[in-house]
C-alpha cells in the first residue's frame, strides 16, 4: 500500500507542479481529515466554501470539499462519481480549490485499474453514469505555450486520504458540526 | 584468393550531377577488399515516380534495375533513400525480380570492413540525418560510427539533425519555395556556431542543401560522408552568393502554392510554430519514455481502433441503444447541414438564443459556428485559443492548439479590441519582450479571459462540446481537456450538445485506458489532462443530446487505403513533428485538419478539395513514427497522390512528364540522352520547368558532362 501512496504522491507532484496548495494530504483517522477541512473552511470562509451539502451553484467560491471514489496512483487522478447532485458540484467546479477525500484503499494502481472495472462498477451501482476524472488544477497553454493556471475552473487540486477507508457520511456530519451550516446550505440531510 | 566483388548503384543524382560521390565510394570499396563493377546499363531506382504517385512509371524503372543488377551477388549504393526504396517497394513493383536484400547502404556495408584507409579532415563539422536514411534498419549508427572515426572532424550536436531538410525529391520543385525554407531553418545558426562542413550520408539531400548554402552565400560545405572518409572531400572556396532566381517567376501559381508562399513571408511564424510544437513533442519524447511498455501500449490501441472501425454499426448500435436508455437523445446526420441543423433544432427548442461552446473538430468541420451565428445564436467559444482565433475572425491552425500562430502582443490587442481587457499590460509595453515579460502577459491575458468567460458560463442556457471517444458497451461520452470549459459547458446550462464524428466510437470501457494514456501524451505532452468527463447520462433537471455526424465518414471507410485515417484520435502529433507543418503552420492547409492530417482528411471531409494537397508533404516519415495509433500516413498520402495524378488533376504535366520518366528510366540509351540534353541546357543557361523552379533560391549544381556510369562503368 506504502508504495502506492508514494506513486500517487510522485505523480501528484508532476501533475500538480505549481500549485500553491498541498496535492497530498494524509490524515491517519477521520476526525484528523475533519480537522483538517475544518481549518481550511476556516481559511476561506465558511461562506467561501461549499461543502459536500452546500446547495449554492453561485460563483464566488473559494473551497470546494468533495469526495473521490478512486485515486489513480500512476496519474495521480482522482475520479469523481458526479452522480445526481451535480448542483453541488458545480459549485465545488466554481471554487478555486478543491479538495478531494477517499480512503488509501480506494487508490488503484494504474488506469488500466480503473477502465477494466468501470462497466462492473456502473452495472453493479457502485458508479453512477457521469463521473469527472481530476488530474491536478485547470490550465491552459494556448498562449505561446506557456502554462498558466488556473484556466476556467480550479486553480488546485487537493487529494485528502484517509488511512484505512473513508467513513464518508460519518466526515460529512462530523464537518458541519465543526463550521456550522450556511445560509444556503441543509447542513444535515441526505447525500 | 579472388577478391569478392561490389556492384555500384550509383545513385541518379550521383550519376549525374556528383560524380565525386562516385568516386569516393569505389575508392572505400576498393580499400576494403572489393572489386568494383559498375554496370553501365542502370539508371534510376523509380522513387522520384513513386513518390509523386506514378507506380507505374516505377514498376518500369524497378524492373530495369532488377534487369540490370539481377546477377549481382552484392550490391551497393552511396544514398540510404534509394536503398531503401528498393528494398521496400521493389518486391511489390517489380515481382520476382531480385533478391533486394543483397542490397546494402554503403557505411552499413563498410561498418567494421579491415582496411579502411585512416582519414583526417580538420573541420567543425554536423553530421545530417537524412529521414529515409534515418528511418531503415541500423539507421544513422554505422554512418556515425565511421564519422566519429576521422581524426580532426569535430562533430557538434545539432539538434534538427534528424528534421527533414525540405528536399523531398519532386516536392522541391513543386514547392520551390517552401522547400528552399525548410532547409534554410535547417541550417539556420550553424555559421554563428562555427560550423564549416555538413556531412551527410545520402546525396539526394547533399544537392539540395548545397544549393541552399551556396545561393545564400554561407560559408559552409556539403559534403558526402564517402568523400570524407576517402580523404577526397575539398573544402568549398566560393562563398559568394550564386544569385538564385528570384522566386514566383511562374505565371500562374495553384492556390496551394500561393496559400503556402504567404505564410512564408508571415514574419516569425514558423518560429512560433516549430517552438510551440517543439514544447509539446519534447514532453511526450520524456513522458513516453517513462511509461512501460509504451509501444505496446500503441500497438494495442491502433488494433482497438481498427476492430471499432471493423464493426463501426454494430458499436454505434450498442452506444445508442445504451445513452438512449439513461436518456441521452441520440441524433443522426449525414452531412454538415443536417448536423448544423439539427443543432439549431436543438437549440430553438430549448429557447436558447446563446450557446457556450468547447473545441470540436467535427464542429470546425461542419461550419457549425458559422451557422449557428447565421440563424443569430450567439456562440461563445470558451477554449482559450478557440477564443482568440474567434476573436480574430480566423479559423483554428492546429487542432489541439488552435492559436499556435499567435503571439501574446496580438492576443493583447485582439482582447483589448473585444473589451476583455480595458488596458495593454504593462508587461507589452517595451519594444523587446523578455521571457518573464511574456508570462507575465500570457498570464493576465488567461485570467482575463477567465473572468470574462465565467459570466458567458454563468448566464448560458445550452453547452456545445465534441466527443473524444464514445463507448459503446456502456453508452458514455467521453471528453478530454485541461481548461475546465468543458465540464463547465456540461453542468451549468440545461442543455448539453456533444456533436461528434461516428467514427469516435469504441468498444469497451476497457479501451480506454491504452487511449487514454496515448492521447494526453502525445497531444500535451501530459501524463493525464486535467480532466476527463465520462457522461453517460444527462444531469438531473437537464437534457443531453449527441449528434452523430457522418459527413463523408462511411464512405471514407469503405475506402480501403484511406479509412485507415479514420483510426486517428485528433492528437495532433502528425503535424507537431511535420517539417512542412512547422514551417508554414495550420492556416496553409486550407481547412479544418492541417498537417499530415489534413492531407489524409480534407479529401473527403470538409469542403476543401485542392488536388495539389496531398503533394504538401516530403514524405519524410516523421508523422508516422509518432502516430500513436499507427496510421501509415506516408502510405495513405502516396496512395492519394496516385489517384490524383491519375484521374488528371494534377493536369498533364506531371502525368505526361512522369509516364515519360518511366520510359526512359526503362532503357538506358534514351535515359543518357536525356541527361545530355540537360547536361546541354544547364551550360547554356537554360532553365526549363523543373529547373527554373529548382532555381528559386538554390544554386543549380554544376554540370558534370556525362554520366558517371558512361564515364567510368565497365564496358559491356
Amino acid at each position: 500500500m506504502s508504495g502506492r501512496v508514494e506513486t500517487l504522491r510522485g505523480a501528484l507532484a508532476d501533475a500538480c507542479a505549481g500549485q500553491e496548495e498541498e496535492p497530498l494530504v494524509i490524515a491517519a483517522t477521520t476526525p484528523d481529515a475533519v480537522s483538517h477541512l475544518a481549518g481550511l473552511v476556516a481559511r476561506h470562509g465558511r461562506e467561501r466554501s461549499r461543502l459536500p451539502r452546500d446547495m449554492s451553484r453561485g460563483d464566488g467560491a473559494s473551497l470546494g470539499v468533495g469526495r473521490a471514489r478512486f485515486v489513480i496512483a500512476e496519474t495521480g487522478t482522482a475520479v469523481v462519481d458526479l452522480g445526481t447532485e451535480e448542483d453541488q458540484a458545480g459549485g465545488t467546479l466554481l471554487a478555486s480549490h478543491v479538495v478531494l477525500a477517499a480512503g488509501t484503499r480506494d487508490v488503484l494502481d494504474t488506469l488500466e485499474a480503473f477502465y477494466s472495472r468501470y462497466s462492473e462498477e456502473r452495472t453493479g451501482g457502485a458508479l453512477g453514469p457521469r463521473q469527472a476524472l481530476l488530474t491536478g488544477g485547470s490550465r491552459t497553454a494556448d498562449i505561446e505555450k506557456i502554462l498558466v493556471m488556473p484556466a476556467h475552473g480550479p486553480a488546485a487540486v487537493t487529494i485528502l486520504l484517509v488511512e484505512g477507508g473513508l467513513e464518508w457520511e460519518a466526515l460529512v456530519d462530523a464537518l458541519y458540526e465543526r463550521v456550522g451550516p450556511t445560509a444556503t446550505g441543509r447542513g444535515r440531510g441526505t447525500s | 584468393m579472388t577478391r569478392r566483388v561490389a556492384t555500384l548503384f550509383v545513385p541518379c543524382f550521383v550519376d549525374h550531377l556528383h560524380h565525386e560521390v562516385a568516386r569516393a565510394s569505389i575508392t572505400l570499396l576498393e580499400a576494403a577488399g572489393m572489386d568494383v563493377d559498375v554496370p553501365t546499363r542502370q539508371t534510376c531506382c523509380g522513387q522520384p515516380a513513386l513518390n509523386f504517385g506514378a507506380p507505374e512509371a516505377a514498376s518500369r524503372a524497378a524492373r530495369h534495375f532488377a534487369r540490370v543488377f539481377r546477377d549481382a551477388e552484392t550490391v551497393v549504393c552511396p544514398s540510404g533513400s534509394c536503398v531503401r526504396m528498393v528494398r521496400s517497394q521493389h518486391p511489390r513493383l517489380a515481382p520476382g525480380g531480385l533478391d533486394v536484400s543483397r542490397l546494402h547502404e554503403i557505411f552499413s556495408f563498410l561498418d567494421g570492413a579491415a582496411g579502411l584507409p585512416e582519414a583526417r579532415c580538420e573541420a567543425r563539422a554536423v553530421l545530417h540525418a537524412p529521414c529515409h536514411h534515418a528511418r531503415s534498419p541500423g539507421g544513422m549508427d554505422p554512418a556515425r560510427k565511421l564519422a566519429s572515426r576521422v581524426h580532426g572532424l569535430e562533430l557538434l550536436e545539432w539538434r534538427l539533425a534528424e528534421e527533414c531538410c525540405g528536399f523531398g525529391g519532386l516536392f522541391s520543385i513543386e514547392f520551390p519555395r517552401l522547400s528552399t525554407a525548410m532547409g534554410l531553418r535547417k541550417v539556420e545558426g550553424l555559421v554563428q556556431r562555427g560550423v564549416e562542413w555538413i556531412v551527410t550520408p545520402d546525396a539526394s539531400c547533399q544537392m539540395h542543401l548545397d544549393g541552399i548554402v551556396r545561393a545564400h552565400g554561407l560559408p559552409i560545405t556539403v559534403v558526402h560522408l564517402a568523400e570524407v572518409l576517402a580523404q577526397t572531400a575539398r573544402r568549398r572556396e566560393d562563398h559568394g552568393r550564386h544569385a538564385g532566381r528570384p522566386a514566383g517567376t511562374k505565371g500562374a501559381e495553384p492556390a496551394l502554392v500561393r496559400r503556402v508562399n504567404e505564410k512564408l513571408e508571415i514574419p516569425g511564424l514558423a518560429d512560433r510554430v516549430a517552438r510551440a510544437a517543439d514544447h509539446s513533442l519534447e514532453r511526450r519524447a520524456s513522458i513516453a519514455a517513462s511509461i512501460k511498455g509504451w509501444d505496446g501500449i500503441r500497438d494495442r490501441a491502433a488494433r482497438i481502433r481498427r476492430e471499432a472501425l471493423e464493426r463501426l454499426d454494430e458499436h454505434l448500435g450498442s452506444f445508442r441503444k445504451r445513452a438512449a436508455a439513461s436518456g441521452v437523445e441520440i441524433h443522426d446526420a449525414a452531412d454538415a447541414a443536417q448536423a448544423c441543423g439539427t443543432v439549431l433544432g436543438i437549440l430553438r427548442e430549448a429557447n436558447a438564443g446563446t450557446a457556450i461552446k468547447s473545441k470540436s473538430m467535427v464542429g470546425e468541420e461542419i461550419g457549425l459556428g458559422e451557422a449557428l451565428a447565421r440563424s443569430g445564436i450567439d456562440v461563445v467559444e470558451t477554449d482559450l485559443g478557440e477564443f482568440i482565433v474567434q476573436l480574430g475572425h480566423e479559423p483554428p491552425s492546429h487542432i489541439t492548439a488552435p492559436a499556435l500562430h499567435v503571439d501574446v502582443r496580438e492576443v493583447a490587442r485582439r482582447f483589448l479590441d473585444h473589451g476583455v481587457i480595458d488596458a495593454t499590460p504593462p508587461e507589452l509595453e517595451g519594444e523587446t519582450l523578455s521571457e518573464r515579460d511574456r508570462a507575465g502577459a500570457a498570464r493576465a491575458m488567461a485570467l482575463a479571459a477567465r473572468s470574462h468567460l465565467r459570466k458567458a458560463f454563468l448566464g448560458s442556457p445550452a453547452g456545445i462540446t465534441g466527443a473524444n471517444f464514445l463507448v459503446a458497451e456502456t453508452g458514455t461520452v467521453v471528453l478530454v481537456e485541461n481548461e475546465s470549459n468543458i465540464r463547465l459547458a456540461t453542468t451549468l446550462p440545461r442543455v448539453h450538445v456533444a456533436v461528434t464524428g461516428i467514427e469516435k466510437v469504441v468498444p469497451a470501457a476497457a479501451d480506454l485506458a491504452p487511449l487514454l494514456t496515448l492521447l494526453p501524451v502525445s497531444a500535451t505532452g501530459q501524463r493525464q489532462s486535467a480532466a476527463v468527463s465520462l457522461l453517460g447520462s444527462p444531469r438531473r433537471g437537464a437534457r443531453m443530446h449527441v449528434v452523430l455526424v457522418d459527413a463523408g465518414r462511411r464512405a471514407l471507410l469503405a475506402d480501403e487505403v484511406l479509412g485507415d485515417a479514420l483510426a486517428c484520435i485528433r492528437c495532433g502529433a502528425c503535424m507537431n513533428v511535420c517539417p512542412v507543418f512547422r514551417t508554414v503552420g495550420g492556416h496553409a492547409y486550407g481547412g479544418p485538419y492541417p498537417g499530415p492530417l489534413g492531407l489524409m482528411l480534407l479529401e473527403e471531409l470538409g469542403d476543401s478539395h485542392d488536388p495539389l494537397l496531398p503533394f504538401l508533404s516530403t514524405l519524410c516519415g516523421a508523422c508516422a513514427d509518432v502516430c500513436p495509433v499507427r496510421i501509415p500516413i506516408p502510405d495513405v498520402i502516396l496512395e492519394l497522390r496516385r489517384r490524383h495524378l491519375e484521374a488528371g488533376l494534377m493536369g498533364l504535366r506531371w502525368k505526361a512528364g512522369l509516364a515519360c520518366f518511366g520510359l526512359l528510366a526503362a532503357s538506358p540509351p534514351m535515359w543518357s540522352l536525356a541527361s545530355r540534353i540537360g547536361s546541354w541546357a544547364l551550360r547554356r543557361g537554360a532553365r526549363p520547368g523543373p529547373l527554373a523552379s529548382w532555381a528559386a533560391g538554390r544554386a543549380l549544381p554544376r554540370p558534370t558532362g556525362r554520366r558517371f556510369v558512361e564515364a567510368h562503368g565497365r564496358k559491356e
